[in-house]
């Protein structure tokens, strides 16, 4: 009996501390980015307790949104690569509108016009070839080339329902190509499944030798020796424009608007670039072994398709799968 | 006494009720909110696929796994097999292995491009990505459910009956026909029935494999729900009701449960395989080798590459073992471990409670009690998870604290505890307690001194069989887990499915060696008499 209750005191004291001095960053970059992130915040803001919750952006907007409808999340600042689910919550009035200094030099076209959000890197999608399993004559050039039934069974890319910036890569190329690019895609096999690092995984392995995947995940892979070739599409690499934005509900607003502001100085846009990614500050570098940013021929997003994705962010997602399946 | 023993069955009764019952029924009737969204859901296209799916599923991987089972256990019990004591040990493993380790296991092995058994049989021969592939990998996780459940029913059965039909002219065939079958018969169905139910709420491996071989189940499509936000707690909620029906129907069908007849554990005659013997032998061997010992080394493997599938000596490298340095991974396992040990503790205490209400006293309602603490673990972790979530939200909120763990895994396997140590009082006579109550011990005294030492083994084993799962739990824990924990399972899967698939293997490698090595400890502590 005794141990009963001692039990349940166990259970209930430490809820009732909570950690609401802590500022809490929902995040979709990897481990190895907030690790490099971590220790310039520590500096910048010594005492302040941060944590971290990191998954695929569709997890983490899946997380945030039932913690919103169960009446309060503990996040603070939003830090993934899905630019419409910001859309979305700017709509329903759910992020704190901030017209940082720090983001102004931001192009205007990467930057929410009410200060609800600004984008903050900016994560490449391309095309990525094992060079050992296919010969370079046979490599694709563009995203319409993976159509084409000499790929059949050998492609592979990320699932939009976990990954933000596949999810804006299959908004930008259902916009651009038309859904029935898909049904090609799925003809010819296409397995899209988990995130990113998977796809890297099948890229590497060659258990699927062609693949639709992020930059910033094949640049470190080549490091290591991986025989892969990186192929920036001819119609143009889809850039996913990752934003940051601070929760209405945060019970710290200056903290983190000073810790907004901090994701736009060196310190941190030099992790940005040193992990791959591109900055979304014009003077900025082109991440190692990358093009320039200018040089690419990229999709380039127009209000028009921002805000129609925004809309029907969850009716793509199921057409997606439903194709695929 | 009388009164004071109603009391403790009024507090386990609420410790129950809290744990698993209302978890259940805030699940129900959050599906049940609106008519219209449940039958909408239940009826919609990619729900009715989900459950042809789940069905297909359980129904191939429970018939598997019984001929397995079955198979394996009168081959270990009633031939003169050599290597016996070899087999029956190392047939028990993959118990102790979580199913989506053995999914990451086999996905290295027979992926059909570069699967290392595809390399070697030739591109495309084994295909993984399949239902097939799939019913393999979980039948080869649950099939020890039967081979333990049926071994010990032919180790109790009388040996005398196979002797007599022996003896009355039947071959080894009409024997094993007409006598033995019948006799594992009750087994079988009783562990099929468990097969059944855990297939249906397996969730790592059907997601692993099930995603590449565009399959959907019902705990996969819960999940996709739930977490990627289609449809949100309403339309999980509404699967969930589907799956626990689903998960129920073999505890229904167990009606039929007839008595295993017992006797002495006399030595039964041994069936002479005579020639086949060294070919049942090379069989066994192989099923060793095929179904648990390569797809341990390969995870083991993948976790030493540089560059994955590239098995050239000089791709070898410890580098990846360094990610069980970042504190994300090390404080993976140290909750894991943490939570493991509460829980065991949690579960033994109050396990000890239902099983000593159950076997040493006569409090009315007891035999429910036993019943309701046993509903959680027949009950698909998909489900509790999301009406341990419905309970703990308002007014008092655990949800994203580690204690919403804690309380799963208790609830989850305090069952397996009750069984264990119910076993463990079942055989100490009434008369030394008494005895102990005449020569005045008390309370502490009586507990301290008569029922802990002559009922600790099974406590032990009682805190290992609920550490064990709970350390490597991950269909729960994926959907309970708070914004800055990680348990081992959803840290390998989130590598697994997102990051790193590498340091997924890594992180594999940790579990299989703890899992295994504490089975071994608990083999060692309790004698033999725990563990598998």
């Amino acid at each position: 009996m005794r141990c009963l209750i001692a039990a349940l005191l166990l259970l209930v004291l430490p809820a009732c501390g909570g950690d609401d001095d802590a500022v809490y960053i929902y995040t979709s970059v990897y481990e190895e980015v907030i690790k490099e992130m971590q220790p310039a915040l520590e500096e910048r803001f010594p005492g302040v307790d941060i944590r971290w919750y990191q998954a695929g952006s569709e997890i983490v907007a899946g997380r945030l949104s039932a913690e919103i409808e169960a009446g309060r999340t503990p996040c603070d600042i939003l830090l993934t690569s899905d630019p419409f689910y910001y859309a979305q919550l700017a709509e329903a009035e759910l992020l704190l509108a901030y017209d940082s200094p720090a983001a102004r030099d931001v192009p205007a076209s990467l930057r929410h016009a009410q200060h609800a959000y600004a984008t903050v890197r900016v994560p490449l999608m391309v095309i990525a070839v094992n060079h050992d399993r296919v010969p370079k004559d046979q490599h694709p050039t563009s995203f319409a080339d993976l159509a084409d039934p000499r790929y059949a069974g050998k492609l592979t890319m990320p699932d939009p329902l976990k990954s933000g910036t596949t999810f804006t890569t299959v908004a930008a190329l259902s916009r651009r190509l038309g859904w029935e690019y898909f049904e090609k895609l799925r003809k010819n096999d296409m397995l899209s499944a988990g995130g990113n690092g998977p796809t890297l995984h099948r890229l590497e392995t060659g258990e699927r030798p062609v693949a639709i995947i992020l930059l910033e995940n094949l640049l470190p892979s080549l490091q290591r020796g991986a025989p892969i070739t990186v192929v920036y599409p001819d119609d143009g690499a889809i850039p996913v424009p990752s934003p940051i934005a601070i929760l209405k509900s945060t019970d710290q607003p200056e903290l983190a608007k000073e810790i907004y502001d901090f994701f736009f100085s060196a310190a941190i846009q030099d992790v940005v670039v040193d992990r791959f990614m591109y900055s979304p500050l014009p003077t900025y570098r082109a991440p190692a072994g990358a093009k320039g940013f200018k040089e690419l021929k990229v999709y380039a997003w127009t209000q028009e398709a921002l805000s129609q994705v925004k809309s029907e962010r969850d009716a793509i997602k199921k057409r997606f799968r439903a194709i695929m399946r | 006494m009388r009164s004071r023993a109603r009391g403790r069955f009024l507090c386990a009764v609420a410790a129950v009720a809290v744990l698993g019952i209302l978890p259940l029924g805030l699940v129900i009737s959050r599906a049940l909110e609106s008519d219209s969204q449940l039958l909408e859901t239940v009826s919609s296209p990619e729900a009715v696929d989900a459950l042809l799916g789940t069905l297909h599923l359980s129904v191939g991987t429970t018939l598997f796994a019984v001929l397995l089972g079955t198979t394996l256990a009168w081959l270990t019990t009633r031939t003169d097999l050599p290597w016996k004591g070899f087999f029956r040990s190392t047939l028990t493993i993959p118990y102790i292995i979580p199913p989506y380790i053995a999914a990451v296991a086999w996905i290295t092995l027979a992926n059909p491009s570069v699967g290392l058994l595809n390399q070697l049989l030739g591109e495309g021969t084994l295909d993984i990505y399949s239902m097939t592939g799939l019913t393999w990998v979980l039948g080869l996780s649950f099939y020890p459910y039967v081979y333990l459940t049926v071994r010990a029913a032919l180790e109790s059965a009388d040996p005398s009956l196979e002797d007599a039909a022996r003896m009355s002219g039947a071959g080894t065939w009409r024997v094993l026909k007409d006598v033995a079958l019948p006799l594992m018969r009750p087994a079988m169905i009783a562990s099929g029935g468990l097969v059944f139910m855990a297939t249906a709420s397996a969730f790592g491996a059907p997601v692993l494999i099930g995603n590449a071989a565009r399959l959907d189940f019902l705990s996969t499509s819960i999940f996709d729900a739930y977490a990627s936000g289609l449809g949100g707690m309403a339309t999980a909620s509404s699967l969930a009701c589907l799956l626990f029906v689903f998960a129920l129907v073999p505890m229904l069908l167990r009606g039929a449960h007839h008595a295993v007849l017992t006797g002495k554990a006399a030595r039964p005659t041994l069936v002479r395989l005579g020639r086949a013997r060294g070919l049942v032998l090379t069989a066994m061997t192989a099923f060793v080798l095929i179904g648990i010992l390569i797809p341990a080394a390969a995870v083991a493997v993948t976790g030493f590459l540089r560059v994955a599938g590239d098995l050239s000596p000089s791709n070898f490298t410890l580098e990846n073992f360094a990610v069980l340095g970042e504190p994300e991974n090390s404080e993976a396992i140290l909750t894991s471990l943490g939570l493991a040990a509460l829980a065991a503790t949690a579960a033994v205490a109050l396990g000890g409670l239902i099983a000593w209400l159950q076997v040493k006293t006569r409090t009315k309602g007891r035999h429910l009690l036993s019943g309701l603490a046993a509903l959680p673990l027949a009950t698909p972790g998909t489900v509790l998870a999301l009406g341990l979530i419905l309970v703990w939200t308002t007014p008092l909120r655990l949800t994203n604290t580690i204690w919403i763990l804690l309380i799963a895994y208790v609830a989850k396997y305090v069952a397996l505890a009750a069984r264990s140590i119910g076993e463990g009082l079942g055989t100490v006579d009434d008369a030394l307690p008494e005895a102990a109550r005449v020569s005045g011990a008390r309370g502490l005294l009586l507990l301290r001194t008569i029922w802990i030492p002559l009922v600790l083994p099974s406590i032990v084993a009682g805190w290992f069989l609920v550490f064990m799962p709970s350390f490597s739990e991950l269909t729960m824990s994926v959907l309970l887990i708070g914004p800055d924990t990680q348990t081992v399972g959803t840290q390998m899967f989130k590598m697994r499915d997102y990051a790193s698939p590498t340091s997924a293997s890594v992180l594999a490698t940790v579990v299989l060696a703890l899992v295994i090595g504490s089975n071994l400890l608990l083999r060692r502590l309790s004698k033999g008499r725990y563990g598998v």
